[in-house]
């Protein structure tokens, strides 16, 4: 009986190091930091007194928020819209059959395997000395200045660069799924006199659709949870216009030691990426193949 | 592998165990304690200081800490309740405040060092009436200037706001591709307009208290574009505006300093600590400093606080030899040594320092006075915003944004 049951169970041990593993490093920090949501906690001391959900009120009237609510929604769209169109496009160009295509798809592929700081600090330094020196050398006006600096081009020279970097995975990804799309299916459509138009809209799109799922999560959790790179290229500037939520969380919790505060707006993160992903999984499970 | 080759090794592994046992058995005599110091221009004396210490006190090691982003490693090392033994920590900031009022530092009050320190100097960051720091030395905050292109331009150091802005036009009008301020605007580097700030405001209000009342502890929503004491201080701010070098919107204090020291930029608006990185960039001109001008040259002010400031961990196994070490450090004879590197303003009695630094001198002259106030932050309970805040005015001009904003960061203290 003893010996049926280890024999049936023993399996369940090997998962147990990565579970405790997962519950000690992922889950109990979670629930910690749900807890601390509740409470005024500067991250100083041990003192703290649970305040109920007065942090939760307080953030939907605090302006920094909503400013960069703002910015994150702004930057999530341009970071999904951008990693799905270009990286599609990208994808179709490199899945041509050509001598040179190994040669590009490590050259598409090499931003990704670059620390996202050191591409924070080559661009910035790109954004301050060379672009301005291209605008002065050919007399473009709007690429004289620092375009980190202007107000109204900051939201794009930032989304460059995340997508810079950010269109790599993704374009692998399309790759797979464009290589995974039976042959017989295009040839079908091929003797059916199907064009290049008809095919990417009734064939590729189609089996693509588990692909831009996948990318879709990524690019949103990308967008939503943006840190690094917009803290080295901008520092959420000029005027806090390039704040990302994540920054907003970081600066409450070590800068103005709100750490409860900083909690309840992580914690408004997480519901909000959690809501769009359910969503975004009902969605494409109705047009998958 | 044959019998006398496996003797051999497991000769050789077993003396080689037997070695490093007997290493750890020698070094574990030695008690051993950690120095966290978050001042890395200062880290090669601090190292050396170190080992003369130790070799003065066979018996103690001294392992001296230095990490990037110092203030938020040790928050965290704190909270984990891993405070090193001896820190460099600055006691007018809200976090110090908090953790000697909760006892994370030793009292120090009584400690037989503290005489060491210049009367009245650590009484300033006193908590429920217990001294917790060993205040050193003081940081200022003030203008770095080019005395060379100054003499070609034919100007001089100003001494009032009036004279201030008159140089400023000068080196508009006369300077050949120059500007006068080397500026850092990016929001990264807000920080480095923290004194131009906080001594505007003290400019219009009269000094630390008025400047306090004014922002900190006035009603809430009181800042008003139309006050007069606002009016003053974006009057100060707009001596900035536009006059940076190419790019200063989004340089960041790096390309400042090198702004300056290239000679391109005229005056360097800067704390006294980025002396040592424009000397290390090895300037061919002469480097002098003046104070923040008021109306008289009677006016001129300064802002700064403890900057080399020690304070003990009360979890520390190895108190005796953290006090040992910082009686040591806090000797005339030791922060000598210290001072003739880093060149701030000492408050340890019997440091040689006339003449010493005459870069400094321009704004040093005011620290230990009633010239030089504790920056305003030891009352706030954050400071970032304030920095990105006049940053922000100085790049974009708009008056009513930055008065809007400067309520919506107080209020929420108020």
């Amino acid at each position: 009986m003893k010996d049926k049951f280890i024999s049936k169970y023993w399996g369940y041990l090997f998962l147990l190091v990565p579970i405790i593993l997962q519950f000690i490093f992922f889950y109990l920090p979670t629930i910690r930091g749900v807890m601390f949501s509740f409470t005024n906690w500067t991250g100083l001391t041990d003192n703290y007194d649970y305040i109920g959900f007065k942090n939760y009120t307080a953030i939907f009237s605090d302006p920094k928020f909503i400013k960069t609510i703002r910015f994150t929604i702004i930057f999530t769209i341009g970071m999904i819209v951008g990693q799905v169109s270009i990286g599609i496009l990208v994808a179709r160009a490199l899945n041509a059959k050509l001598r040179t295509s190994n040669f590009f798809r490590g050259i598409f592929f090499f931003p990704a395997v670059i620390a996202t700081v050191t591409i924070g600090m080559i661009f910035k330094q790109i954004f301050a000395y060379g672009i301005p020196l291209i605008g002065e050398t050919f007399h473009i006006a709007f690429l004289k200045e620092n375009l980190l600096s202007n107000p109204k081009t900051v939201i794009y020279a930032v989304l460059f660069v995340a997508l810079w970097q950010g269109i790599a995975t993704p374009t692998i990804i399309f790759l797979a799924g464009l290589q995974s799309i039976p042959q017989e299916i295009l040839e079908a459509a091929a003797i059916d006199g199907a064009n290049r138009k008809q095919i990417f809209k009734s064939i590729e799109i189609p089996f693509l659709i588990p692909s831009i799922s996948m990318v879709f999560i990524l690019a949103l959790k990308g967008g939503l949870t943006a840190f690094d790179n917009i803290f080295v290229l901008t520092g959420g500037g000029p005027n806090d216009m390039t704040a990302t939520l994540g920054m907003l969380v970081y600066n409450t919790a070590f800068k103005n030691n709100s750490f409860g505060y900083a909690n309840a707006l992580a914690v408004v993160l997480f519901i909000i990426i959690v809501v769009i992903s359910l969503i975004q999984q009902a969605v494409s499970k109705r047009f998958e193949v | 592998m044959n019998r006398k080759t496996k003797w051999a090794m497991t000769v050789v592994s077993l003396a080689s165990v037997a070695l490093l046992a007997s290493c750890g058995s020698t070094s574990s005599k030695k008690t051993e304690i950690e120095f966290f110091t978050q001042k890395k221009e200062t880290l090669g004396i601090t190292k050396e200081i170190a080992k003369d210490f130790e070799k003065e006190n066979k018996d103690i090691k001294v392992k001296v800490v230095s990490v990037p982003d110092p203030s938020n490693v040790l928050k965290t090392r704190i909270s984990s309740k891993d405070t090193p033994d001896v820190v460099n920590i600055y006691p007018q900031n809200a976090d110090f405040k908090e953790w000697a009022a909760n006892h994370v530092f030793e009292d120090l009050t009584g400690k037989s060092f503290m005489n060491n320190i210049k009367e009245g100097v650590a009484a300033q960051y006193k908590i429920n009436d217990k001294l917790y720091s060993a205040p050193l030395d003081s940081n200022a905050w003030g203008f770095f200037y080019n005395v060379d292109a100054f003499k070609k331009l034919g100007i001089e150091a100003p001494k009032t706001w009036d004279e201030f802005e008159a140089v400023v036009k000068d080196i508009k009008e006369k300077g050949k591709d120059q500007s006068p301020f080397a500026l850092s605007l990016a929001q990264g580097d807000a920080w480095s307009l923290n004194g131009f700030g906080q001594l505007a405001w003290a400019q219009a209000d009269g000094g630390f208290d008025g400047a306090q009342n004014a922002l900190r502890f006035s009603p809430k929503g009181a800042i008003k574009t139309a006050n007069p004491n606002f009016q003053s201080v974006i009057k100060q701010l707009d001596i900035l505006k536009g006059n940076g070098q190419k790019g200063a919107e989004g340089a960041t204090y790096n390309d400042a300093i090198a702004a300056f020291v290239s000679g391109k930029s005229l005056i360097l608006p800067q704390g006294i600590w980025a002396l040592a990185a424009v000397q290390q960039q090895k300037p061919s001109f002469e480097i002098r400093s003046f104070a923040y001008p008021g109306k008289t040259s009677e006016d001129a002010m300064s802002v700064g606080a403890a900057d080399m400031a020690l304070s003990i961990s009360s979890t520390s196994k190895h108190k005796a030899a953290a006090e040992k070490f910082v009686n040591y450090l806090s000797t005339a004879k030791v922060f000598q040594k210290y001072f003739d590197v880093n060149g701030e303003p000492t408050s340890v009695k019997g440091v040689k320092t006339e003449g010493k630094m005459p870069e400094l001198e321009g704004i040093t002259r005011l620290t230990f006075t009633d010239k030089q106030f504790v920056w305003l932050q030891s009352k706030w309970t954050s400071e970032i915003d304030f920095h990105t805040l006049t940053a922000n005015y100085a790049r974009s001009g708009n008056a009513d944004n930055f008065s809007k904003e400067l309520n919506v960061f107080f209020d929420s203290m108020k």
